[in-house]
């Protein structure tokens, strides 16, 4: 796409004007200077088809193609052969052992080792097969067989299971389809379905990733290949995405971690939309779904087409009112969202693609209104009260004080030039702006006044290198530079919690793979040279503006292999050095955070975190079984964390607990145990336990906001005329693990949820799908509090909730 | 050829190492809502002096720590005619806090001790005739010290049952003022 390549330079002019001229001058010499490449060019890296359309030219990336056999007239009924090969759709390995079952021939059978299968003995006319392999999304086809038929079928790999290109143990990813139907719901509640993902939540109104016992700060999220930037400090804070358009949910560690940017100090969260195809036909889906808590309406579009220029362009609404726990209304904790997404992609040529992206997400979001308090007293009367304070007999839309209003924009432009087989090179620019505006209830007619208004703008440029030296091996590199301009917007009325500040960042990534058949290795290295520079206001009166700059260097380093002494069983283990710069949070917070009902205040002389993890996994896999168990041990040295002080500081409101911001040392340890069982085809049992242990070695006492063990058990089953039946239970324990003195109020009781869904997917005539799914999460309407979840000093989670959903697509 | 050129992208983006700076000062606007300052006056029906109790945190939240003032002294088995102040950076905010009469009401509790027996005044009721609280009477009993906490509720609710000038806990609604004054009655 032109249009990208204007645009990166245009940002390039605006920031970089004194060096821009290198890469205009750059690119004429890079596009003649390119070598003829010919034979294998890898496109798109992720390619991803889901629906097949019929026909075409391209007939071999389609997921399945006739065999232009001889067309026999009259085969003998029942005689028939359909064969084919069944084929990973992210990397195009084959799916050993993989099983098909025909449904009108009422029987199953299973691929070789190469993904290879062959089903004799079939009927002439419609029949119906279901593909499927341990760890992917089934696929049903239809196909009217007439002679012996030839087909290939990418069926898309899911979760744990996924061996992927790097050895990343933990690469996972949930696939379209499963997000689509939790797609009514929050993000985190996606990636919550991957093994050692729990969620951080503030009621309904903000849920963020906890991975292996880290979240916020160090627990870094890119969106579509950029670091999602905004206030990811707070823990009242979502990340400003919007779960329809991410296709991807990935969370990865080690040497694929180093590649991204943010600060992290182990795992980085992908969420990647679909990628665009070049021979993807014109498809569209439209999907509306309705919640009985809330009273809850989504409603989301999609058009894309491939070709020369391939485009996809989605549409969500969300509207929901007042959740309801199980006994009362949880006032005030309506939702409202309207997203955008628009992506580009140019196939200039067989060496150069371009791609545009661009996504909106606005929302404005109710905080329970019993869940705003003034001062310890306050708290101390909330936490003593069965129903919350506020709490109203009647449902309502409406959202008031307090609430949030947040809207964020993020602009990706990139070109990708592979002059030959051997080289890729992407260049690669990424804005951000982050609006985010938060209401509190007021004195003075000052409720429409947001008592919190952040304005962030950051921009990410990015160059890399992917270099195969031989069909085993290849080398990433690349270089970032990127910079956050962080802004109280004027107009507030309060003194803010954290500063203005400007920062930039350089860095450098390297990284090597040699991936063979029975070792593979992996190491990687990258360096970020972080700068800050923070505007603070003093608090003496009359107060003075001070500026504080700050330089962090630091390093990453990761290695990691693995070994398949046999097929189907593989072990893995890794190591990976993190260093991570604190934060403007950490460094800077100075003043009453009215969420927490403490006064924080920030060190400026922290310095780095650094963090050693040593991973260890085990994947045994069978035809119809698989056993995956993962273990890390993580000492953290300097580990920021926030000291509760002895003394209170007294204010107006009172006495508050004061907190600084300390440096210690931490160990975090745990264990992901994941199984999975196909007894037939037409039943499927998976079961996932997490377990995380955190310590913070200076204080000797455990760590605050550590998941409460959980296991979650699902069970498919496959009932007649394709209806599929899940139930899943989630069992998540007491936390034990926390001192009195640790929290306000002790974790909440364990406690035991139950889902159940039914879903049927028709294809209509000309490959159009209509699907239809009725859910209903807490099924028994359980009430209970979690642990993670800060809302509940104040109220009990959500109810039951019924959900139906029906979506179309052509 | 191609290889130079590699090289030549990469050193390119090495320059990147170009800073963009905000040299902006940020607005101080903070402190419009603060409340910074508490002050009781007791004027008493006879012809004892009158007292006046102060808290002055002029910084807010964090930074130093708030001042208490006391002149005068609270005499025993005496009656005074209260009236409290709430001050912010900006001056007085009690014509705010009248204004939204019903948003507001001021709550006081003698603890430890002292023998201090505060009633709402007639005077100064929001529009539904219920107490705001800015104007009290105080009714000392014997010699005594202890404590005396004036608490400043926004939207409390001011029909809550059990609701007393000494129980704000029924009340709900949110703390914008918590002072406690150590005292003496002489």
């Amino acid at each position: 796409m032109i249009l990208a390549l204007i645009l990166l330079l245009v940002f390039y002019f605006r920031f970089f004007a004194a060096f821009s001229g290198l890469l205009i001058l750059a690119f004429p010499i890079f596009l003649n200077g390119a070598d003829a490449g010919a034979g294998k060019v890898e496109r798109a890296s992720w390619e991803l088809h889901r629906v097949p359309k019929e026909g075409g030219t391209e007939g071999a990336r389609r997921s399945y193609r006739w065999n232009g056999g001889n067309p026999i007239e009259f085969q003998e009924s029942c005689s028939l052969t359909l064969s084919g090969k069944l084929l990973s759709e992210h990397d195009k390995e084959p799916l050993a052992y993989a099983t098909i079952y025909g449904e009108q021939a009422g029987r199953g059978i299973q691929a070789d080792s190469a993904g290879n299968f062959r089903f004799t003995k079939l009927c002439a006319g419609t029949q119906t097969f279901r593909f499927t392999h341990i760890g992917c999304d089934g696929e049903i086809r239809t196909l009217n067989l007439q002679r012996d038929t030839q087909i290939t079928v990418f069926l898309h790999h899911h979760d744990n299971y996924t061996e992927t290109v790097t050895v990343s143990a933990k690469a996972t990813s949930g696939y379209s389809r499963e997000l689509d139907e939790q797609s009514t719901a929050q993000l985190t509640d996606a990636l919550e379905r991957i093994t050692g993902v729990s969620s951080l939540r503030s009621g309904t109104s903000a849920s963020k990733p906890v991975h292996d016992g880290l979240f916020g700060n160090r627990l870094s999220l890119q969106n579509n290949g950029i670091a999602q930037s905004g206030q990811q400090w707070g823990n009242d804070h979502a990340p400003e995405i919007d779960p329809w358009v991410a296709a991807y949910v990935r969370v990865v560690e080690g040497v694929e971690a180093l590649k991204y940017a943010g600060p992290t100090v182990a795992a980085t969260v992908l969420i990647e939309p679909a990628p665009l195809r070049e021979s993807e036909a014109a498809t569209g889906k439209v999907a509306y779904g309705f919640q009985s808590n809330g009273l809850g309406n989504t409603l989301n579009a999609r058009l894309s087409k491939g070709g020369k220029t391939a485009y996809r362009v989605s549409g969500t609404g969300k509207l929901f009112g007042d959740h309801k726990a199980p006994d009362y209304y949880l006032s005030n904790s309506g939702r409202r969202e309207a997203n955008a997404a628009l992506q580009l992609a140019r196939f200039h040529d067989e060496r150069w693609t371009s791609r545009l992206y661009y996504s909106l997400f606005t929302a404005d979001i109710g905080v329970l209104r019993g869940s705003h308090i003034g001062n310890l007293t306050d708290l101390q009367l909330a936490l003593e009260r069965q129903t919350p304070f506020f709490t109203e007999n009647e449902f309502t839309y409406a959202i008031a004080s307090p609430r949030q209003s947040v809207n964020h924009h993020l602009l990706k432009a990139e070109t990708e030039f592979r002059p030959n087989d051997d080289h890729r090179f992407t260049f690669r620019y990424g804005g951000q702006l982050n609006n985010r505006k938060e209401f509190d209830v007021r004195r003075g007619g000052r409720s429409d006044q947001a008592a919190l208004s952040l304005q962030q703008w950051s921009h990410l440029l990015e160059t890399a290198w992917h270099h195969e030296l031989g069909p085993d091996r290849h080398l990433d590199a690349s270089l970032q530079y990127d910079i956050t301009l962080n802004d109280n917007q004027p107009g507030t009325g309060v003194l803010p919690l954290i500063p203005d500040y400007n920062a930039n960042r350089q860095s450098g990534y390297v990284a090597y793979h040699q991936e063979g058949e029975r070792f593979q290795y992996h190491a990687g290295l990258r360096f970020d040279r972080q700068f800050y520079e923070a505007i603070t206001i003093t608090r003496d009166v009359p107060a003075r503006i001070e500026r504080f700059t700050h330089v962090f260097s630091t390093i990453g380093a990761s290695l990691e292999g693995r070994w398949t002494p046999k097929p189907g069983v593989s072990l893995r283990g890794g190591l990976t050095l993190r260093q991570r710069a604190p934060q403007i949070n950490e460094l800077y917070s100075n003043g009453l955070h009215q969420g927490v009902s403490g006064i924080e205040e920030g060190d400026r002389n922290l310095s780095l975190e650094q963090s050693l993890k040593i991973t260890g996994g085990l994947l045994f896999s069978r035809s119809n079984f698989s056993f995956n168990a993962n273990l890390f041990v993580q000492p953290i040295q300097d580990y920021i964390f926030l000291e509760p002080q002895p003394d209170f500081r007294l204010t107006v409101r009172g006495a508050f607990p004061l907190f600084l911001y300390r440096a210690g040392n931490a160990l975090l340890y745990g264990t992901n145990l994941q199984a999975f069982w196909q007894p037939s085809p037409k039943w499927e049992i998976d079961g996932r336990l997490a377990l995380v242990r955190g310590q913070n070695l200076s204080e000797d006492r455990p760590l605050v906001f550590m998941p409460s063990d959980n296991f979650r058990l699902s069970l498919g089953y496959l009932l007649a005329k394709a209806w599929k039946l899940s139930t899943e239970a989630l069992f998540v324990s007491r936390q034990n693990r926390l001192e009195a003195d640790q929290d306000f109020l002790p974790p909440p009781p364990a406690y035991a949820l139950l889902d159940v869904s039914l879903s049927r997917e028709w294809t209509l005539p000309s490959n159009k799908i209509l699907h239809l799914r009725a859910a209903a999460q807490n099924l028994l309407n359980t009430r209970y509090r979690d642990y993670l979840d800060r809302q509940r000093y104040f109220a009990d989670a959500t109810g039951r909730n019924i959900e139906l959903r029906i979506s179309y697509e052509w | 050829m191609t290889r130079h050129i590699y090289l030549f992208l990469g050193f390119g983006l090495l320059f990147f190492a170009a800073s963009c700076a905000d040299d902006d000062d940020p607005i101080i606007d903070g402190g419009e809502e603060l409340i910074t300052s508490v002050t009781l006056t007791l004027t008493p029906n006879g012809p004892q002096e009158t007292v006046v109790l102060g808290f002055s945190d002029p910084d807010g939240d964090g930074g130093n720590a708030p001042s208490f003032s006391t002149t005068g002294t609270i005499v025993a088995n005496a009656n005074y005619q209260g009236q409290v102040s709430f001050g912010g950076p900006d001056g007085s905010i009690d014509a705010e806090i009248i204004d939204e009469g019903i948003d507001h009401q001021v709550f006081y509790q003698s603890s430890g001790g002292a023998n201090l027996d505060f009633s709402y005044a007639t005077i100064g009721t929001d529009i539904n005739g219920l107490p705001i609280g800015l104007s009290t009477i105080l009714q000392t009993g014997a010699v005594s010290s202890g404590e005396l906490t004036i608490i400043l509720r926004h939207e409390p609710n001011k029909v809550a049952a059990g609701i007393a000038i000494d129980n704000p806990a029924v009340a709900g609604g949110s703390t914008d003022v918590e002072v406690t004054f150590q005292v003496t009655v002489e």
